[in-house]
């Protein structure tokens, strides 16, 4: 339920954009263009609602802007009440306040950039090859002006009713795709022309092909890329079911290389490549049998030795997929220790790649604030207590200082107890990845150690 | 171009479509550009500023995500070159039929420059195609515009003018669509119909985005004169970026499928390549068979997938989970696999085709099961015909295993499919895997 604020907000907003509808009506020359503008709006919303439903992903254009911008050659600034047509829109799950604020927005930003398109000496009623380019200059600053005000009044309300900063709104919801809206916005501009040439209102038929393919292609994009999340998952999940103690290790060494990762400032490509590391990190344990992963108390070193082969069996697994190089790294290298006694190839220090001393310290985090057949799960702070303990051998001291402090600030949800069944639960793993119990192995020459 | 990440096995060609593409094309091209040079430029700046645009399409081409390589802007502003009929300030555009084939020709060689000498492929035959594609587009319209009476009635009648622009760009499907089904049919990448009707069925998607830019160019040129094109250009670009970023995933989630598959190598499930070789030839027969691109893909992956139901028992089949294996389990098998699939996100025709993948085409006394799709039968025949050859590479081990199978087309393998795994192994070189 939104807020007083938020609502108050939301009022005053629809209270501007019925004074700016009523004074353009009054205004507009061309009602029959008026007609076919809202018209068109109806059905851009009416389409839109309809792949919304369906939960196809994120729009890359804005409908609403591109046809608000056609407006000006054709309307000027007394444009903005086709907007309005989106009301009109059935059968939408939107909640009505919100509702009323997009519509309300979409008034507002139509008429400030019709304002700023007018003003600078846009053309309105015929535009010609004379025009051009000058007319380039209206028609760019109207745009912005349109985006800018919408960025302006969505973060307004953002603020209100979630608390969320401006930057975070520009962060997730424009930054990405500012670009693209000010470049269709071209296209609506253009249909502004045409409209007013031979074309009439048939202009849209020829602009909307591209802006519908561009839409398709990016909500494809968005579809994809959860499939492809969970197929990752599944992948990071296949070696689960060999140890039910180790059910959601990918994901939570996953979320936690991603808080040290952000604490760093990393973002992007490279965080999501962090996350992927982690998320798949063991995935070599495939190669490693069963009886070997479950046994109970002493290892031979034949055994041993095919446990720390599971990171290179995890980079032969993960193999060609398109991930940065450093993810491979990372996988490659998570039980390298920082005094060089880890394994595969026993790097030291800053040799060790990044991504890899990052997950190994996300590694035994989460091992050890979870469940083990031989031990209790540990208390977050004993955790942290141990990694303290561990910097500057196991670990690598800085980040260590990092993780405890990121750690202590956001806090952390450690696995949930899993239910095993008793048949497993008498059957101890011992696990690679716990730096308090480190792993017996015993001498091929029969001493014991 | 089409599809060739679902196309390893190639067979050897009846005759080289794509040459004979090219030829056409280069025939075409000096022609085009010896006419042009004898006879001069009409209009010399439009002529220059479309082939530089169209050179820039051709640079920042792009691989879709169904393979094809296109050039979405450089074709757009070579079918808006072909399609031009009033320029603001000149009037008519009055350039020629093969004024237009050259200036696309050498738009799009000076284009493909930059890809040759960055050591890329030239793809010489996509240029090719959409020369000669324009070149029938501008054979369609360009006489209109070139013949005083019409173009004097094209000028009073603008509707007609529109009209005429939109049906002479429809040539362009078909044209496009016959000579790349007709290319890939000479590499015996399916009946001829089927590849049709795919190459039509592409065109949805940015073909529509390419053609309707192709017709906007000449109209808003007619209004505004060469300042509409930036404007018209733009909103393609964006299409292209999200093409680019989709066909990205789509080629990052093949990968991930494939470390799946490999998961299951790895952990000793399965015999190193089984994957591979059973994904490459259940390609192969489904193209002999017609599917289309869209089951071609959902094959492509359950045959990636269809052994990754194993992963979810603790420890490998001693002997491996053959064809030898017990019904119970095999059909167990693909229960876990589809589970697999569901929970990756991938379509569910995908776990539908794991799932039946261990059915017999039908049961006694019974017509064929339905139930039971297509595209599970050929997983089932190729899995079994490669337990079958295993690693034996030699003829009579493949006809052998062949004879094997043809044994149980009574009930378990589809005839229909194990004829086609015999059409495709007579022709194609196969050994040595």
């Amino acid at each position: 339920m939104p807020t007083l604020a938020t609502c108050l907000y939301v009022g005053a907003l629809a209270a501007v954009a019925l004074v700016v509808s009523v004074v353009s009506v009054a205004n507009v020359a061309a009602p029959v263009d008026v007609a076919f503008f809202a018209a068109l709006v109806f059905l851009a919303e009416q389409a839109k609602a309809r792949v919304q439903s369906r939960a196809e992903g994120d729009l890359l254009a804005s409908l609403a802007s591109v046809i608000a911008v056609a407006t000006y050659p054709v309307l000027g600034m007394w444009g903005a009440p086709v907007l309005l047509a989106s009301l009109l829109v059935f059968r939408t799950t939107t909640p009505v306040v919100k509702r009323v604020y997009n519509v309300s927005q979409n008034v507002v930003c139509t008429f400030l950039g019709g304002v700023v398109y007018v003003g600078l000496g846009g053309d309105v009623g015929a535009v010609d090859a004379s025009d051009f380019p000058y007319i380039l200059v209206p028609i760019t600053a109207a745009n912005l002006v349109w985006h800018l005000a919408n960025y302006a009044l969505l973060a307004g309300v953002l603020r209100l009713d979630m608390g969320a900063g401006p930057l975070r709104v520009w962060r997730s919801l424009f930054a990405k795709t500012f670009g693209a809206f000010i470049g269709f916005s071209y296209l609506g501009f253009l249909m502004g022309v045409l409209w007013l040439g031979q074309l009439g209102p048939f202009a849209a038929l020829f602009l909307l092909p591209p802006l519908f393919v561009a839409n398709w292609a990016f909500a494809q994009y968005g579809a994809e890329q959860k499939a492809h999340q969970a197929t990752l998952q599944a992948l990071a999940q296949a070696i689960e079911t060999k140890d039910l103690y180790t059910r959601g290790h990918g994901e939570r060494v996953s979320k936690a290389a991603t808080m040290l990762g952000a604490e760093m400032g990393w973002d992007g490509a490279r965080l999501e490549a962090l996350a992927q590391a982690g998320l798949l990190h063991d995935v070599g344990k495939i190669g490693v049998p069963t009886r070997i992963l479950q046994k109970d108390g002493r290892l031979s070193e034949d055994e041993y030795d095919a446990i720390k082969l599971h990171p290179l069996h995890g980079v032969e697994v993960v193999g060609d997929i398109a991930f940065l190089e450093d993810a491979r790294a990372g996988i490659m290298h998570h039980h390298e220790r920082y005094d060089g006694t880890g394994y595969p190839s026993g790097l030291r220090g800053a040799d060790i790649p990044i991504f890899a001393r990052v997950l190994a310290i996300s590694d035994a985090f989460d091992c050890m604030t979870s469940l083990r057949s031989y031990r209790p799960a540990r208390p977050v702070e004993e955790a942290l207590q141990e990694l303290i303990r561990c910097r500057g051998t196991h670990f690598d001291p800085d980040l260590v200082d990092l993780f405890v402090s990121v750690i202590r600030r956001d806090g952390w949800t450690p696995a949930r107890v899993p239910h095993v069944p008793s048949a497993q639960a008498t059957a101890p793993a011992y696990d690679h990845d716990d730096p308090t119990h480190p792993p017996q192995v015993e001498e091929r020459s029969g001493e014991s150690s | 171009m089409s599809g060739s990440s679902l196309a390893s096995i190639r067979s050897p060609s009846l005759f080289d479509g794509s040459a004979v593409v090219v030829a056409c094309a280069s025939v075409l091209t000096v022609t085009a550009v010896a006419q042009t040079a004898v006879r001069g430029l009409v209009a010399p700046m439009v002529a220059v500023t479309f082939g530089c645009l169209i050179a820039v399409g051709e640079v920042v081409r792009l691989r879709l995500p169904d393979d094809r390589v296109q050039a979405p802007i450089g074709l757009a502003a070579a079918l808006g070159y072909a399609l031009l009929s009033h320029l603001p300030h000149e009037g008519r555009a009055a350039h020629t039929v093969l004024q237009t084939v050259a200036v696309t020709s050498v738009g799009m060689l000076v284009g493909a420059l930059p890809h040759a000498l960055a050591g890329r492929a030239t793809e010489l035959e996509g240029i090719a195609r959409r020369v000669i594609v324009v070149a029938g587009v501008a054979a369609v319209f360009r006489p209109f515009v070139l013949a005083d009476d019409w173009y004097a009635w094209l000028d009073a009648h603008p509707p007609s003018c529109v009209v005429l622009t939109v049906l002479a760009v429809l040539v362009a499907w078909p044209l496009e669509a016959v000579l790349a089904a007709g290319v890939e049919a000479s590499r015996h990448a399916g009946p001829f119909l089927a590849l049709l009707r795919n190459e039509l069925v592409a065109f949805f998607g940015i073909g529509a985005a390419i053609a309707s830019t192709g017709v906007l160019i000449p109209l808003a040129t007619w209004e505004v004169g060469l300042w509409a094109l930036p404007l018209v250009i733009i909103p393609l670009l964006l299409a292209q970026f999200a093409y680019r970023r989709y066909a990205r995933i789509r080629r990052t989630q093949v990968q991930t499928i494939r470390a799946l598959s490999r998961a299951t190598e790895v952990g000793g499930y399965t015999e190193t390549g089984h994957a591979r070789r059973v994904t490459e030839l259940a390609l192969a027969i489904g193209r002999e068979l017609g599917l289309s691109e869209r089951r071609l893909r959902h094959l492509q992956y359950a045959a990636l997938m269809h052994d990754v139901g194993q992963l979810s028992l603790t420890d490998p089949i001693p002997g491996g989970a053959t064809v030898l294996l017990a019904p119970e389990e095999r059909r167990r098998i693909a229960t876990l696999g589809a589970e697999v699939a569901r929970k990756a996100a991938m379509p569910e025709e995908v776990a539908r085709i794991v799932e039946a993948q261990a059915e017999p085409y039908r049961r006694p006394h019974l017509w064929e099961d339905s139930s039971v799709p297509l595209e599970s039968r050929i997983i089932k025949v190729v899995n079994a015909y490669d337990d079958l050859v295993g690693t034996a590479t030699t003829e009579d081990a493949r006809l052998e295993a062949l004879e094997g199978l043809r044994l149980g087309m009574a009930y378990e393998y589809d005839p229909q499919v194990v004829a086609a795994l015999a059409r495709v192994l007579s022709r194609s070189n196969l050994i040595p895997r």
